[in-house]
């Protein structure tokens, strides 16, 4: 499933838009060490820093307290702000929140709202680019990991998951090796074995609600 | 840099350590090894050895640093007290300050920097121990450690000297040819467009010996670049290898209530 890349490496004779590449005489170039699909032409970079963008759904701690809302933390090189108008709750320096990135200015800072707060649980942090491997294709493998361990998950596009339940260390373990094995194929094979998923219990729940509203529902 | 030395650098055609004019010492490259950086590298190249460490991008301190249209490159470079033959003086001084400087400009070059505005990108390189040429060795590290961070960069630059010992022009100055040599050049360069990104010279040389050196430069840059890749992909080998040889690796951060309320509690054991 791909090569390994280089920064500098040549990808293709033709420019494409992508973060992580860079255009030179009209083709493009690796700029950081990732997969590379020649038959997809995509790339996949191995580690990045989170990069905002609208409509993200992430996750974090209040760091902060101030009079116009709340500093997140969002393990990126960019703080949230949480503004207090909208708000019904209050939050505590500490908390872990759900929150969607609702506006990014051109100073980067990161404007988010509907904050949901997550009580309990673990967070565990993995690399932003492997999120999308995560939640899988129409989320078959975030229902996989629920489904196998029986934990409440919530997975942030920034890189943060978090996970309540009896189990959680088993889901934790599946996700370190979601993690490790992201370039490979056959992988949702694997975890479904790994965790002792049948495909007929998995069908069930892929019928039921799209993705955004399963994630809220768990509250 | 005295022009004259009573010892020969040249016997024989081979030079004091038995290398041929234009043959590097041996190199080994490591990326990945220390565990809170977010790039990293280990580099020895002959006894030199180097650790380069970068961080971020992350927040800017000092605030006025800040740069809004893009990241600002920090670059620090220091040999430690006891990486000479004589103990030195711990911390920055002349010198360190100037390759601090040279090698943050080199970077600046490479490193795609309008991606992450408002951030800060630190590169550390420490000098463990040294032996002639800690610059390009330092740098050749850090291109390394900026790559294993996943910074986006342009290329992976390299860097290699080359100098004029006993009238010959050789490349990959070590100690003493450095110290009795008639000139000392480290150049950097970017492997795929062949720019150069970094040339210092100390000494004197002709025109035809500046050309000369360049060429046998370039004549080393794919070696080079090839260990630095490779340490690459081993580590990429090393990380994703599966998780029944690893153990999980995965970090877990709490929050800090819950952190001391499960302080009291069992952890539960790893079920397989």
């Amino acid at each position: 499933m791909g090569k390994l890349v280089a920064p500098g490496d040549l990808l293709l004779d033709r420019p494409i838009r992508n973060p992580y590449t860079y255009v030179r005489e009209g083709k493009t170039f690796a700029a950081v060490v990732g997969m590379f699909d020649e038959q997809q032409g995509k790339f996949m970079p191995i580690k990045a820093s989170y990069l905002p963008s609208l409509r993200d759904s992430v996750i974090g701690i209040i760091e902060d307290e101030k009079v116009i809302g709340y500093g997140v933390n969002l393990f990126s090189p960019y703080h949230g702000l949480l503004s207090s108008k909208m708000l019904r709750t209050t939050f505590n320096v500490g908390d872990i929140i759900l929150a969607e990135v609702s506006e990014i200015s051109e100073v980067k800072d990161i404007w988010l709202s509907r904050p949901i707060k997550l009580i309990g649980g673990d967070i565990i942090d993995v690399s932003p680019t492997k999120i999308s491997r995560i939640i899988g294709k129409h989320s078959s493998m975030l229902n996989i990991l629920r489904l196998g361990t029986g934990c409440d998950i919530v997975v942030g596009k920034n890189g943060l998951i978090w996970i309540k339940g009896d189990n959680s260390a088993k889901a934790i373990d599946a996700i370190s090796k979601i993690e490790k094995e992201a370039h490979t194929s056959g992988l949702t094979d694997r975890i479904m074995n790994y965790l002792g998923v049948s495909q007929e219990a998995l069908d069930k729940i892929q019928t039921m609600p799209p993705r955004e509203q399963t994630q809220r529902s768990v509250f | 840099m005295g022009g004259h030395s009573d010892t020969p650098l040249i016997v024989n055609g081979k030079r004091i350590d038995g290398r041929e004019l234009d043959e590097l010492r041996p190199i080994t490259i490591e990326a990945g090894v220390l565990n809170r950086a977010n790039g990293s590298a280990y580099l020895t190249w002959g006894n030199n050895k180097v650790i380069a460490a970068v961080y971020g991008p992350r927040e800017v301190f000092p605030k006025h640093q800040t740069d809004p249209y893009k990241a600002v490159v920090r670059c620090r470079y220091l040999m430690a007290p006891f990486s000479t033959e004589d103990h030195g003086r711990s911390g920055p001084n002349r010198r360190s300050r100037e390759i601090s400087k040279v090698m943050r400009e080199a970077f600046e070059n490479v490193i795609i920097a309008e991606i992450y505005p408002k951030t800060a990108i630190d590169i550390y390189v420490d000098i463990i121990e040294a032996q002639g040429s800690t610059r390009v060795a330092g740098l050749t590290a850090a291109a390394v450690a900026l790559a294993n961070a996943g910074i986006p960069m342009r290329d992976i630059p390299i860097a290699v000297s080359v100098g004029k010992i006993d009238n010959k022009i050789a490349v990959d100055m070590m100690k003493e040819e450095d110290n009795f040599g008639q000139a000392d050049m480290p150049v950097a360069i970017n492997p795929t467009n062949k720019e150069i990104i970094l040339l210092q010279m100390d000494g004197k040389m002709t025109r035809e010996e500046f050309s000369h050196a360049l060429d046998l430069v370039y004549s080393k840059v794919e070696e080079i670049h090839n260990l630095q890749k490779e340490a690459l992909k081993q580590y990429f080998k090393k990380s994703s290898a599966s998780m029944e040889e690893n153990g999980s690796s995965v970090r877990v951060e709490k929050p800090i209530e819950q952190a001391t309320e499960n302080f009291t509690k069992e952890i539960p054991a790893e079920q397989q």
